[in-house]
């Protein structure tokens, strides 16, 4: 690099050598930029000098190690020897608030504030936006959707996992005849009993305001109170639109993961898509209890029924899990849908009714 | 055409190559292409972005854009392309890009709008969802094709741009037809829709005076994701025969199995890339792209996530360092090849070809 100190401008900064492109051809050239406040002057090897207005050139700001770019007319480019744009021509095209934005990626403390106030939205959005967003969403949308939706998912789980049920006709009618009058009078709440081996015994709140009740739950009862305690709890989630809220947050938590990680969408959204959807349904579930033990103290139904198949319901499973033999590694105890089953039945069974 | 010598790693950033000031050769299909080629030694593409200096990118990005509501995202996007680009050496020069933020913000808030007030409307009427989902795949074939152009347009190798001159009539030809070939043959011929899609992204890209062209051919596409599915579709059949509940364990080998398909696809299209008369090479080896990606996944879901950024630019790396190009005289690239659009008309086309980033 020549030093060519010809009749400098009255410079108090240093000269900035930079590659210059001449817009005609891809080949760079060593040039020197020479500090002056009313236009930007190259100086070439050869001595001969270009003047750029200030205002004709775009800034690339440097990214990282990546160094900064003045984009010239006519496709001709500077590239700076370094991230940093020199202090007079920031002075010359416009403060540079991206430069700070530099400063702050490369610096130890604004990455720690980063990560604990992006770690803090993320939790108060999943804790608290999401599930009132869900909430007001769930109300606002009109009956013809729930049922729409809730028809649907029949549908789906009709042709996939659930058979037509196996009870006779009158004992179905008389379960529902004494959901209507014990649990659910004046509310359009309606029974469909099912045969699933697959599911077991089990009760679905679907959002059309129907429960599907399978065999298995029928048969694993004792008696009919048992099974009004698990109907109780199920109508809690009708009446709190449960189903539909833990679809609504579903959604918005993997469009929200998607939108905001980018880079990425594979398996890692999709697991804390699981585990995020996994929280909502436990407090949904801790939801229907609270429901399910009002409504069993308001239509006096003693709440051990509940406790009493809550037991079988948990033996029925470590049953099944036993004969599948993967008892090793308990993931449910870390995706857990429910709450503590031991928890949930000390509840029921030690309550005054 | 088939030379089976592996071609020379040689490239290190720091060393420029010199031009030999040769113009390169413009004969069309030279039946010689021996003494160009001669000239030509492969050089191999070297990606040193850090993964420390990355964080620092990515997290701020994220920051901003959330503290902002979204409107930082442009210049999100560009800060992670600058980044990833000016990283990515050729031969001593760089990749850069050039894309205005403030731009591209305007251009998404009118699209934004758009989509908003059509869905709006759409709302009011009864078949309007209906209409609003057919104009969008009717209008996807149009934004694929602005999103190659916005992105070309943007992307500058020592200070020459790409161009992406793909017809919109092509872009619907491709992209309805690939549609409708894939569904009809329920998926058979999807690897034809695949090499479509592809020959429409590179044959209509030029760098300075050199056009791209691909020439993979549908019998190597074909293989490509047909032998690990072949494969899998064995290894189920033999476990479901003979242990049944063993079949399962298919289900768990399809996110490996779709890693080998992906690298498998990367490097027979990169293999049959050509830059005028110069060859693309790609040896990346499957069984590490299938290895780093999962173990990559493995450590973003340990970290919660914080490893991102190191995931991303350890995958940037093998793939870009798995590709090599016959050197053409790089510093002898003609910059004005297109005539310069007036200011204006670039500007309004930057807003107008929106990118979606695909």
């Amino acid at each position: 690099m020549t030093t060519s100190s010809g009749t400098a401008a009255p410079a108090t900064e240093p000269r900035v050598c930079v590659r210059y492109f001449d817009g005609r051809t891809s080949q760079p050239y060593a040039a020197e930029l020479i500090p002056d406040a009313t236009t930007l002057i190259v100086q070439l090897e050869s001595g001969e000098r270009r003047h750029f207005d200030w205002s004709s050139l775009t800034v690339l700001n440097g990214v990282g190690s990546v160094a900064a770019v003045l984009e010239l007319p006519e496709e001709q480019r500077i590239e700076l020897p370094n991230p940093e744009i020199p202090a007079w021509i920031q002075k010359a095209t416009g403060k540079h608030w991206l430069d700070k934005v530099r400063h702050w990626e490369g610096s130890l403390r604004w990455i720690a504030l980063s990560v604990v106030v992006i770690s803090a939205l993320v939790a108060s959005f999943v804790l608290l936006v999401v599930p009132a967003a869900a909430n007001w969403i769930a109300w606002a949308l009109p009956e013809s959707t729930l049922k729409e939706t809730g028809d649907q998912v029949l549908q789906q789980l009709d042709s996939h996992l659930l058979s037509p049920s196996t009870l006779i006709q009158d004992r179905q009618q008389a379960l529902e005849r004494r959901y209507r009058q014990q649990l659910a009078p004046g509310v359009s709440y309606r029974l469909v009993f099912r045969n699933s081996p697959e599911i077991g015994a089990n009760a679905i709140a679907l959002p059309n305001q129907t429960i599907v009740v399978t065999d298995q739950l029928v048969d694993l009862a004792d008696n009919d109170q048992e099974i009004m305690a698990v109907l109780a709890h199920e109508t809690g989630h009708l009446a709190f639109r449960h189903s539909l809220r833990q679809a609504i947050t579903g959604g918005i938590t993997s469009i929200a993961m998607a939108m905001i990680t980018g880079d990425i969408i594979d398996l890692g959204n999709a697991l804390v898509g699981v585990v995020v959807s996994q929280k909502y349904s436990r407090d949904f579930e801790r939801e229907a209890d609270d429901y399910a033990f009002r409504l069993m103290t308001d239509r006096h139904i003693p709440h051990h029924y509940f406790a009493d198949i809550l037991r079988k319901l948990a033996n029925s499973e470590e049953k099944n899990s036993k004969e599948d033999g993967n008892d090793t590694v308990r993931l449910s105890d870390f995706l857990q849908s429910h709450p503590p089953t031991a928890e949930r039945i000390a509840r029921f069974a030690n309550a005054q009714s | 055409m088939m030379s089976l010598e592996k071609p020379e790693p040689t490239a290190s950033p720091a060393n420029p190559n010199n031009s030999t000031g040769l113009p390169a050769n413009h004969s069309q299909n030279h039946p010689d292409t021996q003494s160009v080629r001669g000239l030509a030694t492969p050089t191999r593409f070297v990606f040193d972005g850090k993964a420390g200096e990355y964080f620092g990118i990515w997290i701020v990005n994220i920051l901003l854009t959330l503290v902002t509501l979204g409107l930082y995202t442009p210049w999100a996007k560009v800060r992670r392309l600058r980044y990833f680009y000016g990283h990515t050496h050729y031969a001593g020069e760089r990749l850069d890009f050039t894309g205005i933020p403030s731009r591209i913000l305007v251009g998404r808030l009118i699209a934004w709008t758009l989509w908003g007030g059509s869905a709006l409307i759409a709302k009011q009427t009864a078949w309007g969802g209906a209409v609003l989902m057919m104009l969008l795949i009717v209008a996807l074939p149009w934004l694929l094709r602005s999103t190659y152009r916005f992105t070309a347009r943007n992307s500058k190798f020592s200070n020459t741009r790409f161009y992406y001159l793909g017809s919109l009539g092509k872009a619907y030809q491709v992209y309805l037809l690939g549609a409708l070939i894939t569904v009809a043959s329920l998926g058979l011929l999807f690897p034809v829709a695949y090499l479509w899609h592809k020959r429409y992204q590179f044959d209509q890209l030029t760098l300075g005076q050199h056009r791209f062209q691909l020439t993979t051919t549908v019998g190597e596409v074909y293989a490509a994701m047909g032998v690990p599915l072949l494969i899998l579709m064995i290894i189920g059949g033999v476990l479901a025969v003979v242990f049944p509940p063993l079949a399962v364990l298919v289900l768990l080998m399809l996110y490996p199995f779709m890693g080998w398909i992906r690298a498998r696809l990367f490097r027979t299209v990169w293999s049959r890339v050509r830059l005028g008369e110069y060859a693309f090479r790609c040896d990346l080896g499957s069984g590490s792209y299938v290895g780093t990606s999962m173990m990559t996944q493995a450590g973003i879901v340990l970290s919660l996530g914080l490893l991102i950024p190191w995931a991303a630019i350890t995958l940037q790396r093998l793939k870009v360092q798995s590709l090599t190009l016959e050197t053409p005289p790089i510093h002898a690239l003609q910059s004005l090849q297109q005539s310069e659009p007036s200011a204006f008309a670039e500007e309004l086309m930057d807003i107008l070809d929106l990118d979606i980033s695909l």
